[in-house]
């Protein structure tokens, strides 16, 4: 893990010293090269933001976008409450993909990985550097329960914000964070004439990233 | 610029009646052909689309929405790529719409049913040329060996059917996802997001809930 105090979350430092790669292979720095592009590119307005794919018990996938808040040469780093319905799905299966959509760019990431939890002094250390707003609203969201109604959950961050005051807001337990390890990246590159490029990178058992490039 | 001129299609049954739609299509519909219109969004009907291996790992990527009804939302792919293995083995599978400009996201699950050959015949035949020559080149999610080879293979499929009519590939088709739930998330300030979820009943109606975002 990457010490994260002296790092800023929001634009991660470009080639950090733990993405100059052991193997060959390795596709994050790539994935680093990628990103830092598309993160200066002024027709997208959050580079981080990334469809996350999910299996419940019985099978059925879901997706949605979150927040992808760091990455280093190990993974990617996201945030959700472990009690909503992604919580659970992560809970009954490890197994997730995401997929980076940057449409101006015409550029398209997937990966295919496994989640673990993030320890929580790296949870505690990501959370205070949210802003005083996004940690109010930690407290407050059971997320994706039943809810009566949305004035409700304005009036209950109104309260929050009140109880808290000037006081530093410790992180709730249903903040928790993930990394994904990813065993297949994808980087894919719409060309002029409507084709994909598609280089795939496969991490084998024992044997490093080898990588191909597939049909599109 | 108006892309995609997507519709809504009825089933007869319901084109016939009087009845109104039922509310999380027309709904869908109605916050589709805002993205349609949006001068920001290049592809409105751009989704990305979740499937699960027999293994039960998902894999999700972006495909084009090309028809939607009541029956669902349907998609075209090659059938050998890594998505046809999937939905061989595990016909869940889950839509995400994000419309950045707009602050709006789509969710769907469901169940992916093949359409009949003659559905996939139509649209197929609508395609540029282009398109349905590299269908016939491209050995979807296959290993490449050089780029070159897809050049050599598309000159090949080229002089194939010179300028007669391209029929659909039989490893190329297209599949209609029937909802079971479909949520309608639009960005909140503070972080308070909406989340308006419907999901399907035993009897064919829609539940609507409210979600804490």
């Amino acid at each position: 893990m990457l010490a994260l105090a002296q790092k800023d979350i929001h634009r991660p430092l470009r080639l950090h010293p733990s993405l100059v790669c052991h193997e060959v292979f390795s596709p994050m720095p790539r994935f680093d090269d990628w990103f830092q592009e598309v993160d200066l590119n002024k027709q997208i307005s959050d580079a981080r933001t990334v469809n996350l794919a999910t299996v419940s018990a019985t099978g059925q996938p879901s997706n949605r976008m979150v927040t992808m808040k760091d990455y280093d040469s190990e993974g990617l780093v996201f945030f959700t409450n472990p009690t909503s319905n992604k919580g659970q799905d992560l809970t009954a299966n490890p197994k997730v993909s995401l997929c980076f959509f940057w449409e101006p760019l015409n550029r398209q990431i997937r990966i295919e990985g496994l989640v673990e939890f993030v320890s929580c002094e790296v949870a505690d250390a990501y959370f205070s550097k949210q802003s005083r707003q996004e940690q109010v609203r930690a407290w407050v969201s059971e997320q994706s329960r039943t809810l009566d109604n949305l004035a409700q959950l304005k009036r209950d961050v109104e309260r929050i914000t009140q109880e808290f005051e000037s006081l530093r807001i410790p992180r709730p337990a249903s903040w928790s964070g993930y990394k994904v390890k990813p065993h297949t990246i994808e980087f894919m590159q719409r060309e002029a004439h409507g084709l994909d490029t598609r280089e795939v990178y496969q991490l084998a058992a024992n044997s490093g990233w080898t990588r191909e490039c597939l049909s599109p | 610029m108006p892309q995609s001129n997507l519709q809504m299609t009825q089933p007869a049954s319901i084109r016939n009646q009087s009845v109104s739609r039922p509310a999380p299509f027309q709904r869908f519909q109605d916050w589709f052909n805002q993205a349609d219109k949006h001068p920001q969004i290049r592809e409105a009907n751009a989704m990305n689309l979740a499937t699960v291996s027999s293994a039960g790992l998902p894999s999700n990527r972006m495909v084009l929405l090309k028809d939607f009804s009541p029956a669902g939302f349907t998609f075209y792919t090659n059938l050998e790529s890594h998505k046809g293995e999937d939905l061989k083995s595990n016909a869940n599978v889950a839509l995400c719409f994000y419309w950045e400009a707009l602050g709006k996201q789509i969710r769907i699950e469901g169940h992916a049913k093949p359409v009949s050959p003659q559905d996939a015949d139509a649209y197929f035949t609508t395609r540029p040329r282009g398109s349905q020559i590299g269908a016939w080149a491209s050995a979807q999610s296959r290993p490449l060996d050089r780029l070159g080879d897809l050049t050599v293979k598309i000159a090949q499929q080229t002089t194939r059917f010179g300028v007669g009519p391209i029929p659909r590939p039989p490893f190329w088709s297209g599949f209609c996802v029937k909802p079971r739930a479909i949520e309608f998330w639009k960005r909140g300030k503070f972080r308070v997001h909406s989340r308006d979820h419907y999901s399907i009943w035993p009897n064919q109606s829609w539940r609507h809930t409210i979600l804490s975002p």
